[in-house]
């Protein structure tokens, strides 16, 4: 073959396989995040393990009308909060 | 024994190469290096040292007849523009050669990621490493591939927990107009292979057709 346009014509190759993606579940469903965090090391992607509620804990959310004016304004203390106040937004 | 079929045919004009009547599973590839490499390569075959700045993870490296300019050209650039020592402003070798050799993909699994699956491959990926970690941090140190670092490190570990054992993708590469331009993108301007094993890498079909100067770049 002299092109990625033949490669790709060439039923004979292992192309995108559909095992791929089952060797991407059966990793991601049989890690625990600690040997996932391990593996991560190895190839040099440091994580930092941190508890969730630490990251964004506390956000400023406004909202605005149309008329650019704000309407109220929330501290959130959870992701939860966090994400229903996300919808808001998106809804306004 | 090797047939070279030509097929000519009003606006078709196609070139199949086969082995035995078999079409070859083999692809041509295009490697450009400092000229003083080459004997060592033709010996010993590629070889290939850790370093995150490679593209697609660590490999052996090949511009292949993709987009952009003829692969051969762009081995050729990428050598020459590779030859600057931007620290001690100077060249780190004069002569530049681009090594052709074959590459044989049989019963390798291939990620491409030029194809809308390869793409959806790779995001999977992405997306379920990150619904697995509730939080991460790319502590990430400038070693010439700045601000992609994280794909290499992503494709190493695809590789390391899959069959993947080339990867192919169209990529933005910097040649030099493009360094002393400061010419920055996200649209590619050619198509490379990692290859992960020499041994998929024909030695006997290792052939340098190209050698000149570094500084006519």
């Amino acid at each position: 073959m002299d092109s990625l346009a033949e490669l790709k014509q060439n039923e004979n190759l292992d192309i995108n396989p559909d095992k791929i993606e089952e060797e991407i579940d059966s990793y991601f469903d049989n890690v625990s995040k600690e040997e996932l965090i391990d593996d991560l090391n190895e190839v040099g992607i440091n994580v930092k393990e941190q508890e969730a509620e630490d990251y964004n804990s506390e956000v400023e959310v406004y909202i605005c009308n149309k008329d650019e004016e704000y309407i109220f304004e929330q501290l959130i203390n959870s992701d939860l909060q966090k994400d229903e106040s996300e919808m808001e937004l998106l809804a306004a | 024994m090797n047939y070279h079929y030509r097929l000519n045919m009003p606006n078709f004009n196609l070139i199949i190469k086969c082995k035995g009547g078999i079409m070859s599973e083999e692809i041509t590839g295009y490697h450009g290096t400092n000229s003083n490499n080459v004997e060592s390569i033709k010996q010993n075959n590629f070889t290939y040292e850790h370093d995150t700045s490679h593209w697609l993870g660590d490999g052996i490296y090949f511009f292949i007849d993709g987009i952009g300019e003829e692969p051969i050209n762009l081995a050729a650039k990428w050598a020459i523009a590779a030859a600057w020592n931007d620290d001690n402003q100077e060249y780190n070798y004069e002569r530049c050669s681009v090594l052709k050799s074959d590459i044989n993909l049989e019963g390798i699994t291939i990620l491409n990621l030029t194809e809308d699956k390869g793409l959806d491959l790779f995001n999977k990926y992405r997306r379920r490493l990150l619904d697995t970690l509730s939080y991460y941090d790319l502590k990430e140190e400038y070693s010439g591939n700045h601000g992609f670092e994280y794909d290499f490190k992503l494709l190493e570990h695809i590789k390391n927990n899959s069959s993947v054992g080339v990867i192919i993708s169209h990529l933005y590469v910097k040649f030099t107009k493009e360094r002393k331009g400061l010419v920055r993108s996200r649209i590619p301007n050619c198509t490379i292979m990692s290859v992960d094993s020499q041994e998929n890498i024909d030695e006997h079909s290792i052939e340098e057709i190209y050698k000149g100067r570094v500084d006519n770049g």
